[in-house]
């Protein structure tokens, strides 16, 4: 997607609540598994995406998924949503059985090449302000780059909403770090700017320029 | 009290190495130098002879600098000669298993992680969650 989403970037992607972030995640999880552009970032081909819900009820998690695949106008097949509600235990992603049961799962249904993690606070466990559960879910972050598997992580802002809450060392492992900012719109439910605090990827060949139609910037 | 401080053998400093030469022996009171006390002036370290009473001390700290030595290497080499095996995981105190930040699970390592066996897939694709209905069963076991 673009050239900040791909089989080996890791992202995270961050802002405060109410802003949009999982209607957001799933969005871009459908249309990466349809191949199909989302804003303004190219899709290069279908991917095979798996969206893992650590907050929401199925009910609401179900009716976003159904209604961003009537906003798509297709289903995807290869797009997979999972709720924590369906794992009885559910063990955290900073864990080894939470670690070795996603590596199953992604098994099972024959690999993924995008992982959707909504979010942090969810999946892991553990004081968000201390480096340890990160620490513990770095080395499964990194096999999954290793597996060619790319990874959005979807994080809570705290107080201050303009970055992410708790420790910042978990943003040092990530190639991109995006951010959602509220803009207040009558005519819509949902409305923010995304501006990228890290974007690794980025080259002055990729870049782009606030107010081009071409080439807006990210 | 006399001083020290000056030159000595081999024209070093006597400030310049608190590790005095073991061999220097001071020609006042024939103990080694390095076991006279050090007192800091104005003008830099000077030293006096140690009294009766500073030898016991110096020799009682010896002694149990070399005890502690003795002692940490002989637990050193009771570790190394018996190391925990890497497939087994530490117990804890009370004999249960170490458990993650809130005990939800074991915290993450680099150790390879158990294998899972997904029995029964939970609903995950768009026709799943189309159709789904009721409560779903889902048995996993870590083997």
């Amino acid at each position: 997607m673009g050239h900040w989403l791909n089989t080996t970037s890791r992202g995270l992607l961050t802002a405060a609540t109410g802003i949009g972030k999982t209607n957001y995640g799933i969005a871009i999880g459908m249309r990466s598994a349809e191949g199909q552009d989302f804003l303004h970032w190219q899709a290069r081909r279908k991917a095979r995406v798996l969206y893992v819900d650590g907050e929401m009820s199925r009910r609401l998690l179900r009716q976003r998924v159904l209604d961003e695949e009537r906003r798509l106008g297709t289903s995807p097949e290869a797009f997979f949503a999972l709720s924590h509600e369906d794992i009885p235990s559910f063990k955290p992603l900073n864990t080894i059985e939470g670690q070795a049961w996603m590596n199953a799962l992604i098994d099972k249904i024959g690999g993924v090449d995008l992982v959707i993690l909504d979010n942090i606070m969810c999946l892991t466990v553990g004081d968000m302000k201390d480096p340890e559960p990160w620490q513990q879910t770095i080395p499964w972050a990194l096999s999954l780059t290793k597996r060619a598997i790319g990874q959005l992580w979807i994080h809570h802002t705290g107080h201050d909403e303009t970055r992410s809450y708790g420790d910042k060392t978990r943003e040092w492992q990530m190639d991109t770090v995006a951010h959602l900012d509220a803009v207040k719109r009558d005519d819509t439910d949902i409305s923010f700017s995304m501006s990228f605090k890290k974007a690794r990827e980025r080259t002055p060949t990729t870049r782009g320029f606030p107010g081009c139609k071409d080439r807006p910037s990210q | 009290m006399h001083a020290l401080s000056g030159q000595f053998l081999g024209d070093i400093p006597l400030h310049a190495n608190d590790g005095l030469d073991p061999e220097c022996f001071c020609e006042h009171c024939e103990h080694a130098l390095r076991n006279h006390i050090r007192i800091d002036t104005p003008e830099g370290p000077d030293y006096r002879c140690p009294t009766a009473a500073d030898i016991a001390e110096i020799a009682e700290l010896e002694r149990l600098t070399t005890l502690r030595d003795r002692q940490e290497v002989a637990e050193i080499l009771e570790r190394i000669s018996a190391p925990t095996p890497h497939t087994k995981y530490p117990a804890s105190a009370d004999g249960e298993p170490i458990h993650g930040p809130t005990g939800q699970g074991t915290a993450a390592t680099s150790d390879a992680p158990p294998k899972v066996e997904i029995a029964v897939l939970p609903p995950l694709t768009l026709s799943d969650w189309r159709n789904r209905e009721g409560n779903l069963i889902l048995s996993w076991a870590i083997g």
